[in-house]
């Protein structure tokens, strides 16, 4: 144990009281859900600071608090700058949610949009992508709170990892997307105001000089703008943070849950509130040298140092900041799968003529089936956060054309949709194993769009937008 | 009329111009991957400036990692903390030597090259990337306007 963990008790103490209050929190938000359109979507009349705030809060992840300072002890400037263009998927989504909630009123979820759109070959493979994503994430955000706790104080990387999927869990149970938002909103103010202190604790103790000349001397390429593996990972990272947001379910829910007119105005404040924050978060990780600290693991470089910075009371303080981060995106992203799974896999295909009471029962148990799910992946620990992560870029970035395509341009069939998907993913896969995690995404994603653009050439058909609007 | 071919236009020089640059880094990939097939496990190599060094039991009798380069300076020198891996980011082109040191005894773990990639291969897969986006952009101005 270094001299910055925490005790056992205190972790137990502060996970305990936590929990109760989020829980209860989220048990007096959901008292009120009759339908699954209030609990799935908040009644679809979110407005506008609430909107804002949870685009924002779901954002700021495990990947903001833990990868971003990863990725900038990997990368450097680069690493810093790549991480804060995540915000280009929040900003370039803003004109898709206006779009989206225009075309699709009574829409529920993503694969809603690709079925009525593309049919079902092309639908089958976005929902495994959309699955394989989902549960990357998941798994991602499990690790990481086994990781928080672990590297933080003297708890197992099994507790945290636990710990926090059983309250995320717990609140999204009962309080369904009104719960989710709420919190959010309160935990993005927690987590602002934390990483603030936290990189003006890091310049004050520090200081710009110590860090220049300490890297300059021991990690020189992190402060070099011609470091190879870096300018591959740029773009990289721009698009896999596009084709996450583009086609994930946790931000088409959101632009259906928001009230008309907001989707547009609101993705928008929340990508420029966010684009600073990774630059904050990764910065810390570049006085790793000058503190003489080295990481066990990469993604555990931003903790440590923030740890290291604050003494054993800036301990509790970091705990609290990245479990609201994992506790904002968690959330998130076990009501955004739930729904996928309910509207796209139950009603669709085993349960057509389910009403309301029985899809709110079945969603229910897919939440607690998710966190059980997430957990036994979890415990294996089979990657770090950022290798983990990028690994789902190669999925996710192969869905961006046929998502722009499928809402802009009317000649895309589903069959090239399919195979623009099919195709990108395997290519990104390739490149993952071949040259790394810093080229899945964009590879993909090439590949993707000269599948798009074949099947645009070559096609004589055109889709009729009001189609969107039958129900599927 | 113009309009049209101009919009195929750009769309076909960003498939092209994609299509090139992914060519050329998988020509680089393979490339790389026959090299580093051949590295032993007393000399490692990395291509992108990171290295793990993972705790084996008996790094226990030691309290310093030292790096040093192929002239013997010290590069870096990290304490040995029990249980726990290295791992060493932002190193640039050249042989480094991993030492543990203790007061009685010294062990050299390995041998690391490092040899970043090419940089053509990063600004091909970087001017790829950027004739994309602003592709992207272009579609979504160009739809969002036809909306």
């Amino acid at each position: 144990m270094t001299d910055f963990m925490l005790a056992k008790d205190t972790a137990l103490w502060i996970l305990i009281a936590f929990g109760l209050a989020w829980v209860a929190w989220g048990w007096y938000l959901g008292r009120n859900n009759r339908t699954i359109e209030d609990y799935a979507l908040a009644g679809r009349n979110v407005g506008f600071a609430m909107a804002t705030a949870t685009a924002m809060a779901t954002w700021i992840t495990s990947n903001t608090t833990l990868v971003a300072p990863q990725l900038t002890y990997q990368f450097g400037v680069w690493g810093m700058l790549g991480y804060s263009m995540a915000a280009l998927g929040l900003i370039l989504f803003a004109p898709l949610a206006q779009r989206i909630r225009t075309l699709l009123p009574d829409g529920f979820t993503s694969g809603d949009f690709i079925y009525r759109r593309y049919g079902r070959f092309a639908w089958a493979l976005f929902i495994i992508i959309s699955l394989c994503y989902a549960f990357g994430w998941l798994v991602s955000l499990g690790m990481a709170g086994g990781l928080l706790l672990s590297s933080l104080s003297d708890l197992s990387y099994l507790t945290g990892m636990t710990a926090i999927l059983v309250i995320c869990v717990g609140y999204t149970l009962l309080g369904g997307l009104k719960a989710v938002i709420a919190t959010d909103f309160v935990q993005s103010i927690v987590i602002i105001t934390g990483v603030v202190i936290v990189a003006w604790v890091c310049i004050d103790t520090v200081g710009f000089e110590t860090m220049h000349t300490t890297l300059t001397e021991q990690q020189p390429a992190l402060l070099d703008l011609l470091f190879p593996a870096a300018i591959m990972f740029f773009f990289n990272n721009v698009f896999f943070g596009i084709g996450e947001i583009f086609h994930s379910n946790v931000w088409w829910s959101r632009a259906f849950a928001f009230a008309p007119g907001i989707g547009k105005r609101s993705y928008l404040a929340a990508g420029l509130l966010w684009m600073p924050i990774p630059i904050v978060t990764g910065f810390i990780a570049l006085a790793a040298s000058s503190l003489n600290l080295i990481p066990p693991s990469a993604d555990m470089v931003g903790p440590m140092v923030a740890a290291k910075l604050l003494g054993s009371i800036g301990a509790v303080f970091i705990f609290v900041i990245v479990f609201s981060a994992l506790a904002s995106s968690m959330d998130s992203l076990l009501a955004a799968t739930s729904d996928l799974l309910t509207q796209d896999i139950v009603k669709k295909l085993l349960m057509p003529k389910a009403g309301s009471d029985t899809l709110l029962k079945v969603n229910r148990y897919i939440v607690i089936g998710l966190g059980v799910g997430t957990w036994c992946i979890a415990a294996f620990k089979l990657a770090t956060l950022g290798a983990l992560l990028n690994f789902t870029g190669a999925f996710v970035a192969s869905t961006i054309w046929p998502i722009v395509y499928g809402l802009y341009q009317p000649k895309l069939t589903g069959k090239w949709a399919g195979i623009a998907m099919f195709a990108g993913t395997v290519s990104g896969l390739v490149g993952y194993f071949v040259v790394g995690f810093y080229v899945a995404a964009i590879i993909s994603c090439g590949v993707s769009l000269a599948c798009c653009r074949i099947g645009i050439w070559q096609s004589k058909e055109m889709f009729h937008w009001h189609k969107l609007e039958e129900k599927g | 009329m113009f309009s049209l071919i101009r919009w195929h236009a750009v769309s076909q020089l960003t498939v092209l111009l994609m299509t090139t640059c992914l060519i050329s880094l998988a020509a680089t990939a393979f490339a790389a991957t026959t090299s580093a097939a051949t590295t032993a496990e007393a000399k490692r190599s990395s291509r992108d400036g990171t290295v793990v060094v993972s705790w084996e039991p008996d790094y226990a009798q030691f309290d310093t990692l030292l790096i040093q380069s192929a002239r013997g300076e010290s590069v870096a020198q990290y304490p040995v903390i029990k249980g726990q891996n290295w791992v060493i980011t932002g190193m640039e082109d050249g042989q480094y030597q991993f030492i543990l040191t203790s007061s009685t005894s010294d062990k050299t773990l390995f041998t690391l090259t490092v040899e970043h990639y090419a940089l053509s291969s990063a600004f091909g897969l970087f001017i790829a990337g950027l004739a994309m986006f602003i592709y992207l952009i272009f579609a979504l101005v160009k739809g969002e306007r036809r909306d």
